[in-house]
């Protein structure tokens, strides 16, 4: 199955807007701790500035998280794959499905996009999240396991 | 009934007020289970203010636990409907909720000892929903509950005209012997243990072994004694522990379990349990998710297994899971037979040969003895650098221990998979066993790690709706096969999983 699955990315605009949101609040971080280390801080906390070089990480990871992320719809189920490092496969059957939520946050409002939460029994927590679908599309696929989920 | 009125209008029933005393019992109780954490605390306010304080202080709890329990039952409504339960309770905010019957879980009868001459017992039903759906008619008189057991398993199996349960056959009792078996084999006593050292470390300095009495109490010139009978001494001390967790142990199973009775009845099982309070719970044959064996090495010494039929799990906050009914000490062949009735499909023995069952990579075996290698490094520096010339052998030896620890549990791991079901084994000493119907996988994961990845293996775990089974390090090709097989079993031809 692994090799099988052709999955589908999630919108480009998502990712790039994810990485830059990531890569502001990094950046508002680093200056705060860095005019905080220069002004308040003792003059030997100075050497310390040198963990800055690891800033660029976080946005990094962002965009290959996202990057990665990416869904396949197939006949019977939906798989997500997420993970950089720790690469996981979730593949949930229509059939299982107990309910489904579209989640918007201000974010997904401003570039029409939208995020499907999918959830199923045994657990409070959800099976899976894909986010950063085109609106129609999100809704297009909730209808559809929705109607798969009846049949 | 004697004991609720109806009113005209809406045909609303109340509850007798003696469920005000069952209600007071059930909240004292989860407040003492949950009080070993506070315990300290108390004792601390006990210490400072002699006894007036501590006593108004326990008068006014109980006083307000009482009221609290008196204004829900007096606010308490229930109405029995065709095929559904409509109940209002809350005292300020009140809920309604509409209880189908179809969508019941479990109906437990519960018999305190205080209801024992009133003839009243409490009936609890659990949705399959949520938790919060849990709806408990107390005090009730035990024929009516019996009446809405009756009608709740009726219309549950439409078909169902006369389910005479007192005639259903009786498939397994336990002994007090059995009891036993199971009290030392299960080790709650740890739980209670843990309480009793919070609570002393808080106590004040009078009620604390008084150092200089303890030393008097031991025979004159032990501290002057060798190395070896310290250790001795400490030996005895330990065991002794260990003796009086036990007890503790088998007390709480013979009160816990206390007269077991498992009987077979048309859409499942009944169980009847509990020496002072008896409760009995049904579960429904459909419901069951997963049937786990367990053996610990006490319970192996004794060639027992205790026995759980696992329903949907709702976690409470507390920490208890719901749903499950155990079936504690049985033999061997009980477990197999229990199993197969359970679900019917499934393969006669889960106790097979161990060439029966499929072993994970060697991946698995190599990874923990890499670590344990790693450790053994580091801690062997250290007792080079630091301790006498004997440590470094007890390492040696500790560490070899742990590797054959770690190759035998890597030896029992095996999974078998018969026509829809999957059975896993595991264990240290004894063995224990999952069997689950693989077509009521709510989902499938596979997951890998970068050193997992780069020999193309795979964790697969197999989420139901009662526990997560795992297959860890499964060779990729076997593991899709796997995942796909138990994606074709669900998909394919739908079956109700619940």
């Amino acid at each position: 199955m692994a090799e099988t699955i052709v999955f589908e990315p999630l919108q480009r605009r998502y990712v790039i807007a994810r990485t830059a949101i990531t890569g502001a609040l990094t950046l508002v971080v680093a200056v705060a701790a860095t005019a905080t280390v220069l002004f308040v801080a003792p003059e030997t906390w100075r050497q310390g500035l040198i963990a800055v070089v690891l800033l660029p990480g976080m946005p990094l990871l962002t965009y290959l998280s996202c990057n990665r992320r990416g869904y396949a719809l197939r006949e019977h189920d939906i798989a997500l794959r997420k993970g950089v490092f720790w690469q996981r496969q979730v593949i949930q059957p229509f059939v299982r499905i107990q309910h489904i939520e579209l989640a918007r946050g201000p974010l997904e409002k401003r570039l029409e996009l939208a995020g499907l939460r999918i959830f199923s029994a045994g657990t409070g927590a959800e099976t899976m999240t894909i986010p950063g679908l085109n609106l129609a599309t999100a809704q297009r696929i909730r209808s559809h396991l929705l109607d798969a989920q009846n049949t | 009934m004697v004991t609720e009125h109806i009113e005209d209008s809406t045909q609303w029933s109340r509850l007798s007020p003696w469920a005000v005393a069952y209600h007071s019992a059930h909240s004292i109780r989860k407040i003492l289970t949950n009080a070993v954490t506070l315990a300290p605390i108390v004792i601390g306010i006990t210490q400072a203010d002699g006894w007036l304080v501590p006593s108004i202080a326990v008068g006014v709890g109980i006083a307000a636990i009482v009221l609290h329990a008196g204004l829900s039952v007096r606010r308490f409504r229930y109405q029995l409907l065709d095929g559904r339960l409509k109940v209002r309770q809350g005292i300020f905010e009140v809920a309604q909720i509409d209880l189908d019957f179809s969508r019941v879980q479990n109906v437990s009868i519960i018999n305190p000892f205080y209801f024992r001459p009133l003839g009243l017992v409490s009936l609890t039903i659990e949705s399959a929903g949520s938790s919060d759906e849990e709806v408990v008619l107390a005090a009730l008189r035990d024929d009516h509950a019996e009446h809405i057991r009756q009608t709740i398993a009726q219309s549950r199996t439409a078909a169902a005209a006369n389910t005479e349960e007192q005639d259903a056959e009786v498939l397994i009792t336990r002994q007090p012997r059995d009891l036993v078996i199971h009290g030392l084999s299960s080790n709650q006593a740890w739980l209670v243990l843990a309480g009793f050292m919070g609570v002393y470390s808080q106590m004040p300095d009078a009620w604390q072994l008084d150092r200089e009495a303890f030393m008097a109490v031991l025979p004159p010139g032990v501290l002057a004694s060798s190395a070896v009978q310290m250790v001795l001494i400490a030996g005895i001390l330990l065991l002794l522990g260990l003796v009086i967790m036990l007890a503790l142990s088998v007390l709480a199973s013979l009160l816990i379990y206390g007269n077991f009775e498992l009987r077979r009845v048309r859409d499942g099982f009944a169980a009847r349990q509990g020496a002072i309070s008896s409760r009995q719970l049904n579960v429904r044959q459909q419901r069951i998710q997963t049937v786990v064996v367990r053996q610990n090495w006490i319970a192996k010494l004794f060639m027992r297994f205790n026995v759980s039929f696992e329903q949907i799990s709702h976690v409470q906050p507390g920490g208890e899971t719901t749903g499950r009914l155990m079936i504690p000490a049985v033999l061997i062949g009980q477990s197999n037979e229990l199993t197969s009735i359970a679900m019917p499909l499934a393969p006669s023995a889960i106790t097979r040969k161990t060439e029966s069952f499929t072993k994970v990579s060697t991946y698995y075996l190599r990874k923990r003895l890499l670590w344990l290698g790693l450790m053994y490094g580091v801690a062997l520096v250290m007792a080079l650098a630091q301790l006498a010339a004997w440590a470094p052998a007890a390492l040696m030896g500790i560490t070899v221990l742990i590797a054959v620890a770690q190759y035998r549990k890597w030896r029992l791991l095996g999974f078998a998979i018969d026509g829809d079901y999957l059975t896993v084994r595991s264990g240290l000493i004894g063995h224990n066993y999952v069997v689950a119907p693989l077509y009521k996988v709510q989902r499938v994961t596979l997951e890998q790690t970068p050193f997992m990845r780069r020999r193309s293996l795979t964790h697969l775990r197999l989420y139901l709706a009662s526990r997560t089974v795992v297959l860890p390090c499964l060779p990729e090709p076997q593991a899709n096969e796997v995942a796909n097989y138990v994606l074709s079993l669900i998909e394919a031809r739908p079956r109700p999983w619940m």
